[in-house]
């Protein structure tokens, strides 16, 4: 103990604490916590009177429309475990980063200080006392099982009123209400439900103009995508893709759930949320060769007439201790007066900040904006010289027009001017997609940027914000210049993608990967591609090396579902025709195919370029009858159900009665490590796309009546 | 219903009168709230303590037995919902306490004042960065005027104990080492 003679009296206490001044708080913060706890309040007390007289089932109309209303008011829970979830992941990567990488042993060295300096008696004393209080965060379980909701026209929703939704807990004020946005807005909604109901007998809140979502103008602009079709194999054996590494998607799908509305039909892309999660697939032995194929074939969740053949692949990681390639990178930066909102340049200011913490002495870094007049702000500088790139990102200030694409130019050519032979050459371009001055046709911008390509220069697309999202100009650019795309919503996804992540983001180990499936048509009738509709090639282009494609980075990994039906199923859905010679060629396949080997389902060709070179390398692997299993790895059967719940929110027509449930109970089962809590994260968005989804059956009246 | 007492109120939403019991809530998230901020530093996150406290009062109303005073059980389940997110959220966040900034805004427009504030300033950084616990005893005594033995019921430690933290608290704050 210490010996220091000065201590404040009581008075100097009381007049310290006295002198903290607290705002007030907000009236609508106030009024969400009184409606989520009175919602809570009237769910227990429902509770434990059902208790009392053994039934949970309600019964009348109104009650029916009570109980509704009360699995509504899951999202007090949801919310809660979300915040849960996400302290969870963001300690979880904080900690592995100073534990493994070691990168940020600048950060917060004083509160470690304090902590161990505090007094271990006093801590027992108070763990004893203070603890018995736990939170609950299970009752959704406990809830009787929601009624069946029939099916609905699940249409694009308006967006909801969310002003700068930016999730919360991640370490900035200023990045803070996407908190509001979900506990606030589904409340809202619920209110407006509640009053639609039943009128004041019910009436959980005053009306309040604030609280109701606001018909705001959605101009995220996002490409409308078609569903992959159904294949014949007898008529297209042949399926060829680009491999995708984005998810940004899966950003924009979290975003608009965690809002409490299901997200546009297109801004879903399947492919991008199943890929935004790691699996486990297998490494090869031979660090040559980038990655090989792991194959599933399993009987489809949503169907169980038909089976997914799942492959996926997994690029080498970078080893812990390996010299890390040099990066020369440029970061190009929209500080256009859009992006003047806490979602947007703070959010970008910090995101940088964090990977520019995690670049080595010999790395270098240029800053370029783009707003009015594009301009240098940071010549090519050492990484080590962290307070001038600080400095120079901390200077910057929104205002402006966006010039994009005279942005773009100069980017290229600082980092052509510091090219390292040897390293990784990359302009990381972040933006809320507004390209609005200079060259602003699409075509001549993505032009530009396909030139740039064989300079060895990448570039990686960081998208922020919402409302003016181009999410469609985002995903052309990224596919053309050789590069990813990433939406970052929160400080979370940023330090995911630059930090935890940066390997896979910005080392890329193999180009231009294309996947093709050849089917055999003595086994499988019909073949259905889950997602990858924006990266559809040709037959032809696969053995075309001048096509391009997909990059995959250190430790990447890519999945591909596909949805077969073997001949003889009765889950066809394409009749045989009556006047082919059909019927003949489904008697005896094996006598018209020229099929070596009758026990193979389908044969997948893997085509990739290393690094610098221009002339592609072949992976084949034969998919065969003993690839059928029903002893699933965890990752394998998340990654279905991420497909099955992409598709429920695509509202596919092959998914047949799966639901959200469906999607919960497989995605529960298969979480598996969760190192990071990225897969409770999913968990919880599932939770919110049901209650979404209630409600807007609540608010298109139509109620689901349980039997 | 705002002229019923805490007490009645209680016994009504004990009946199942949820409407009582939003009134109960509307009552004291004032209280709530306060002392959550002053917890946590940040408007934000004492709103969100304050919600998460509000619910967790709607879980447990039922089991309160009315043996400590409404506001004391209050206080508890306030501070423990702050601890919970001062831990979820780690550290980080109670460095940059925003009524540290506060004081530090106050002070350049009274420059008369400006030594005095200046210390103000750095005993507010050092309350904010006081350990859960001995914070938690200092709101409680110092802020909201309990007995060092009401303190240790709120706390559920003994009544030394409270008096141990407070000193240890002052000497903290008046710049001694921890």
């Amino acid at each position: 103990m210490t010996q220091d003679p000065k201590q404040f009296s009581d008075e100097e206490l009381k007049k310290l604490l006295s002198e903290i001044h607290v705002p007030e708080p907000d009236e609508n913060e106030k009024l969400a916590a009184l409606n989520l706890a009175q919602s809570r309040f009237q769910e227990i007390t429902q509770k434990n009177k059902n208790s009392h007289q053994g039934s949970a089932k309600p019964s009348r109309l109104t009650d029916v429309i009570k109980h509704n209303i009360q699995k509504l008011t899951g999202a007090t829970n949801m919310k809660t475990s979300y915040k849960v979830a996400g302290g969870l992941a963001i300690g979880a990567l904080a900690f592995s980063l100073l534990t493994t990488t070691g990168l940020y042993d600048s950060i917060r060295p004083t509160q470690n200080e304090l902590v161990e300096a505090q007094s271990t008696a006093d801590q027992a004393a108070v763990s004893a006392g203070l603890s018995e209080q736990k939170a609950d965060f299970s009752i959704a379980s406990e809830r009787p099982a929601p009624p069946p909701v029939p099916a609905m026209v699940v249409s694009a929703p308006p967006p909801p009123p969310a002003p700068n939704a930016v999730a919360k807990y991640v370490a900035k004020p200023e990045t803070r209400s996407m908190e509001m946005a979900a506990g606030a807005a589904p409340q809202a909604m619920m209110n407006r439900s509640a009053d639609m109901a039943v009128g004041s007998s019910i009436a959980i809140a005053p009306y309040d103009p604030y609280m109701q979502p606001v018909q705001e103008e959605n101009r995220d602009q996002f490409e409308n995508v078609k569903d992959n079709a159904i294949k014949l194999v007898k008529e297209e054996p042949v399926s060829t893709f680009s491999i995708d590494v984005d998810t940004a998607a899966y950003s924009v799908v979290r975003r608009s759930l965690m809002n409490g509305v299901l997200p546009p039909k297109d801004a879903v892309r399947i492919e991008e949320m199943v890929n935004y999660f790691d699996y486990d697939y297998e490494v090869p032995v031979d660090k040559a060769v980038p990655f090989k194929p792991t194959v599933a074939l399993y009987q489809t969740p949503w169907n169980a007439n038909t089976q997914l053949l799942h492959i996926g692949i997994k690029g080498h990681e970078l080893p812990k201790d390996a010299v890390k390639p040099k990066s020369n990178l440029v970061f190009l930066l929209d500080v256009s007066g859009s992006m003047n909102s806490p979602d947007k340049l703070p959010l970008l200011k910090n995101a940088f900040r964090m990977l520019v913490d995690t670049l080595g002495a010999e790395d270098t870094v240029s800053i370029v904006t783009y707003a009015g007049n594009a301009g240098v702000v940071l010549e090519p500088t050492a990484a080590s010289d962290k307070s001038k790139i600080f400095a120079a990102l901390e200077s910057l200030q929104p205002g402006g027009g966006t010039a994009g694409g005279e942005g773009i130019r100069q980017a290229y050519e600082l980092a052509e001017r510091s090219f390292k032979k040897d390293g990784v050459n990359r302009v990381l371009l972040a933006t809320d997609g507004d390209f609005n001055v200079g060259i602003n046709d699409p075509e001549q911008l993505k032009d530009f940027i396909e030139r740039k390509r064989d300079t060895g220069v990448y570039l990686s697309i960081l998208g922020f914000g919402r409302g003016n999202y181009n999410d469609a100009l985002m995903q052309k650019l990224a596919q053309n210049g050789n590069g990813n795309a990433a939406y970052i919503d929160t400080l979370n996804e940023a330090r995911k993608v630059l930090v935890d992540e940066a390997s896979s983001t910005l080392y890329p180990i193999a180009g231009d990967v294309k996947i093709q499936v050849e089917f055999n048509p003595a086994a499988v009738a019909e073949y259905r591609l889950i997602g990858y509709e924006t990266r559809m090639l040709n037959r032809e282009d696969f053995n075309n090396d001048k096509v391009d494609a997909g990059d995959i980075g250190a430790g990447h990994t890519v999945t591909a579902l596909y949805e077969i039906t073997s001949v003889g199923s009765k889950a066809k859905l394409v009749d045989d025709l009556r006047y082919a010679e059909a019927a003949k060629t489904e008697e005896k396949p094996a006598a018209t195919e020229p099929v070596a080997n009758p026990d193979e389902i389908g044969f997948v060709k893997l085509r990739y370029k290393l690094p610098g070179e221009s002339e592609s390398q072949l992976i084949t692997r034969a998919v065969t009858k003993a690839d059928e299993t029903t002893q699933l790895s965890d990752d394998v059967r998340f990654a279905a159900a991420v497909a099955g719940f992409g598709q429920l929110l695509r509202n596919d027509t092959y998914t047949q009665n799966y639901t959200f449930d469906d999607v919960l109970t497989l995605a529960q089962g298969a979480k598996g490590a969760d190192e990071f809590g990225y897969r409770a994260e999913f968990i919880n968005l599932v939770r919110l796309a049901r209650t979404a989804q209630d409600q807007q059956a609540l608010q298109n009246g139509v109620y689901s009546i349980p039997r | 219903m705002s002229e019923l007492t805490d007490a009645e109120l209680i016994q009504r939403a004990k009946a199942g009168d949820s409407n009582a019991f939003r009134t109960l809530m509307d009552r004291h998230y004032l209280l709530m709230y306060k002392v959550a901020y002053k917890f946590c530093g940040h408007k934000e996150d004492a709103q969100d303590v304050a919600q998460e406290a509000c619910i967790k009062v709607a879980e447990k109303l039922h089991g309160f037995k009315g043996e400590s005073a409404f506001t004391s059980w209050l206080y508890q389940i306030v501070l423990n919902c702050a601890r919970d997110l001062f831990r979820r959220n780690g550290a980080e966040r109670a460095r940059e306490s925003a009524f540290v900034q506060d004081v530090a805004l106050h002070r350049s427009t009274h420059d008369a004042h400006q030594e005095e504030h200046a210390m103000q300033a750095e005993a507010l950084q050092r309350f904010a960065a006081l350990s859960e616990d001995l914070k938690s005893a200092v709101l409680l005594v110092a802020s909201e005027g309990m007995s060092h033995k009401e303190a240790g019921k709120v706390l559920g430690v003994a009544e030394s104990t409270v008096s141990w933290r407070i000193m240890k608290a002052k000497q903290i704050l008046a710049g001694g080492q921890p």
